[in-house]
């Protein structure tokens, strides 16, 4: 495991990509710590991080590191190399996210200095900063098995990039389309049953079943109706609080902009993460069974 | 060490593995063999455990290769039909990864990589990138990366594939210096390529096993019958009334005929005899007593293609293929009809004659040669005689060469050559 790890680590700096992912972070990062950091006069490290995440700069750039890492080895049919070690699949996924969250926390390492330079010329709230960046390591470590499960659906990294990048804007933007919509209870049953059905979409394009997929879809969608039935107040405005829930960017901004630290953010993080860590498993495990 | 217990693979409706079980001894090679599409590739994937059976076992060593994958690899080295190799590193590196991955002990893993270099060759381009080293070269580090972890098994899928016939040559004897202390199974469509390097052979058609055991068991089960393209200074007529002289032979035909730079004509032709007696010393008698020199005479040791062809697909097809690939063989159908006497004989096929239709031969064995022309040739002839002969006896040499080539055109064209 710790093989593939080093081998998995050392691309990502041989082909540059490691290192232009650090350079990009850590310019965006300095440009916006920068502006409010020193221009305002600001002492907050978190409103410049949090702009990373607003202006949407680690939805673009943080695809461009996962996009390779299972689809390339597919194309490059060296996955038959690692399916032919003595290693179990899911070793061989863990050693490839882990060495792609490495490659991340390296210029965030370097952010971790910040706050240690802005205390010579001011006072510094190190808990909300140091707070701020952990997070920031964990909505990484999220978005990073996100990429990598989109990466393990397709043998081309310029789609695997593209899809990734879209459904990073998809949740980034689920609030704002959650909220455009009417909070009557026939939109949010519409909504959810839409969900459902794209669920339903998915899990057929994975398994190529169309049972499971009917069901993965259908199921849900007549449990929905008949709650709806029972209990149409409960549907009052619910798809957008359940998006504002699940969005995964709002949390962070939730904690960083309150100086609250969430504790359920990170746990949820976590949780993300491990779920797509567990689907890209599954997803390279099915390629055996095609 | 290996057994595949009624292994079948679906993909999707398309049964590509269809119910087959053979077993592996240890320290032979094993050819795996069979036309394109035919299952190779999917059940040495699925050996390995780099794709999963739709039912049926693998048991390596006693393992199974789905209940205990990572145990049972480990006595596996594998080189798929394109080999796994990362672009952007050196041989060195990414032999030292494979070894690493492999579980070898740190302690051991830089004399384990030199091992395997040293033994596949690679050793000079150890500090080339991957990208930029040739298709033999590649091929080299896969299976140097197959060997790695001292695997009781190694398993190569189309090894000289996309490889030029010197690389071809090297592959196959790295190959068969691996099979003396360890087992090879290796997959391949090429015939003569598996009867060169292999001890055992299992033929797989369309997903299925239709032969299975040691080379020479399977070749003299099935056809007992040797084919020998030969050239001899004459003319046609008159190879054709000395060989149809000659009883052992079963058949023959006239594949070419031509006038060499002196001006005399040149015939060649494909003879088919018994597997158990020694054609060329009576053909050469032969031809010495009307005083006419063999150029050169090249004998396959047996018709192997046929056999593939009988296995592999129905024989009626298979000779259709010929005769569409093929002109030479073409004529074989033709000659078949003057087994069958029919009518059309003798106005359709001028230049085949069997031997048991004698006296059809005879009846046109009018010879037609100017005598003039004769003596003069006669004179040139005498000087060639210990050239031929000499060329006779390197063309022996060379068969051996020329039939772990590629087909029997091959060898048509070497004889022609000289």
């Amino acid at each position: 495991m710790l093989a593939i790890y080093k081998r998995e680590l050392r691309s990502y700096f041989t082909n540059m990509l490691g290192c232009a992912f650090s350079a990009l972070l850590l310019a965006a990062a300095g440009f916006f710590s920068a502006q409010i950091n020193i221009n305002s006069a600001q002492s907050r490290l978190e409103y410049s991080l949090y702009m990373l995440v607003h202006y949407c700069i680690l939805i673009i750039i943080v695809p461009f590191l996962t996009m390779r890492s299972i689809a390339e080895e597919r194309h490059q049919k060296t996955e038959q190399l690692l399916f032919s070690l003595p290693l179990p699949i899911w070793k061989i996924i863990l050693a490839k996210y882990f060495a792609m969250l490495t490659v991340c926390l390296i210029p965030i390492a370097v952010l971790c200095f910040y706050p240690i330079f802005f205390s010579f010329y001011g006072t510094v709230n190190f808990v909300g900063a140091y707070a701020s960046i952990l997070l920031l390591v964990f909505l990484i470590a999220a978005i990073v098995a996100i990429g990598m499960f989109v990466s393990s659906l397709f043998e081309n990294q310029i789609i695997a990039v593209i899809v990734t990048i879209g459904l990073l804007f998809v949740l980034y933007f689920l609030t704002y389309i959650a909220n455009s919509f009417s909070s009557a209870a026939v939109t949010s049953l519409i909504a959810f049953c839409c969900v459902a059905f794209i669920f339903g979409i998915i899990v057929f394009f994975i398994t190529k079943n169309e049972t499971a997929a009917a069901l993965c879809s259908g199921l849900p969608i007549v449990g929905l109706i008949a709650y709806y039935l029972s209990n149409k107040n409960v549907f009052i405005g619910a798809f957008a609080e359940v998006v504002s829930y699940l969005s995964i960017f709002d949390r962070y901004k939730v904690t960083v902009i309150n100086g609250l630290f969430d504790i359920t953010a990170l746990v949820y993080y976590i949780t993300i993460a491990a779920v797509f860590v567990f689907m890209t498993i599954q997803s390279v495990e099915k390629r055996r069974w095609n | 060490m290996i057994e595949v217990k009624n292994l079948t693979k679906k993909y999707g409706n398309i049964l590509a593995v269809d119910n087959i079980s053979f077993t592996i001894e240890k320290g032979k090679i094993y050819g795996l063999l069979g036309p394109n599409g035919a299952g190779k590739t999917t059940t040495m994937n699925i050996i390995t455990g780099c794709l999963a059976a739709t039912s049926g076992e693998v048991l390596i060593n006693g393992h199974s290769i789905i209940d205990e994958p990572v145990e049972a690899k480990k006595y596996i080295g594998y080189l798929p039909e394109q080999p796994p190799l990362y672009a952007d590193m050196t041989p060195a590196e990414y032999l030292y990864f494979v070894a690493e991955a492999k579980s070898v002990r740190a302690d051991d893993i830089p004399r384990a990589v030199e091992e395997v270099m040293e033994e596949t060759g690679i050793t000079d381009v150890a500090d080339r990138l991957i990208k930029n080293l040739s298709k033999g070269y590649r091929q080299r580090v896969g299976i140097a990366q197959a060997m790695l972890g001292t695997p009781e098994v190694i398993i190569l899928d189309e090894p000289t594939v996309g490889l030029d016939p010197q690389q071809i040559i090297e592959i196959r004897e790295l190959i068969k210096s691996l099979g003396r202390d360890r087992t090879v199974i290796l997959s391949s469509h090429i015939l003569p390529e598996v009867s060169a390097i292999c001890d055992d052979i299992i033929i797989i058609s369309h997903g299925k096993i239709v032969a299975n055991g040691p080379m020479r068991e399977i070749s003299s089960s099935l056809k007992s019958e040797t084919i020998m393209d030969i050239s001899v200074k004459a003319t046609e007529d008159e190879v054709t009334s000395v060989l149809s002289s000659i009883s052992d032979i079963t058949r023959f035909e006239i594949t070419d005929t031509s006038t060499d730079v002196a001006g005399v004509s040149v015939t060649s032709a494909k003879v088919h005899y018994p597997t158990d007696i020694d054609l060329r010393e009576i053909v050469t008698f032969a031809f010495s007593d009307i005083r006419r020199a063999i150029i050169s005479m090249t004998a396959e040791e047996s018709s192997l293609e046929e056999i593939f062809l009988q296995l592999t697909s129905d024989k009626a097809a298979a000779l259709d293929e010929i005769a569409d690939s093929d002109n030479e063989d073409g004529e074989i159908s033709s000659h078949e009809k003057l087994f069958d006497g029919s009518s059309d004989v003798k106005d359709s096929s001028e230049s085949s004659f069997a031997t048991n239709s004698a006296d059809d031969a005879d009846d046109e064995s009018i010879y037609s040669y100017n005598p003039e022309d004769y003596l003069a040739t006669q004179e040139k002839l005498a000087d060639y005689v210990d050239a031929d002969e000499d060329s006779f006896g390197s063309d022996n040499n060379n068969s051996d060469s020329v039939n772990a080539g590629d087909d029997i055109n091959d060898d048509n064209a070497h004889g022609k050559e000289i």
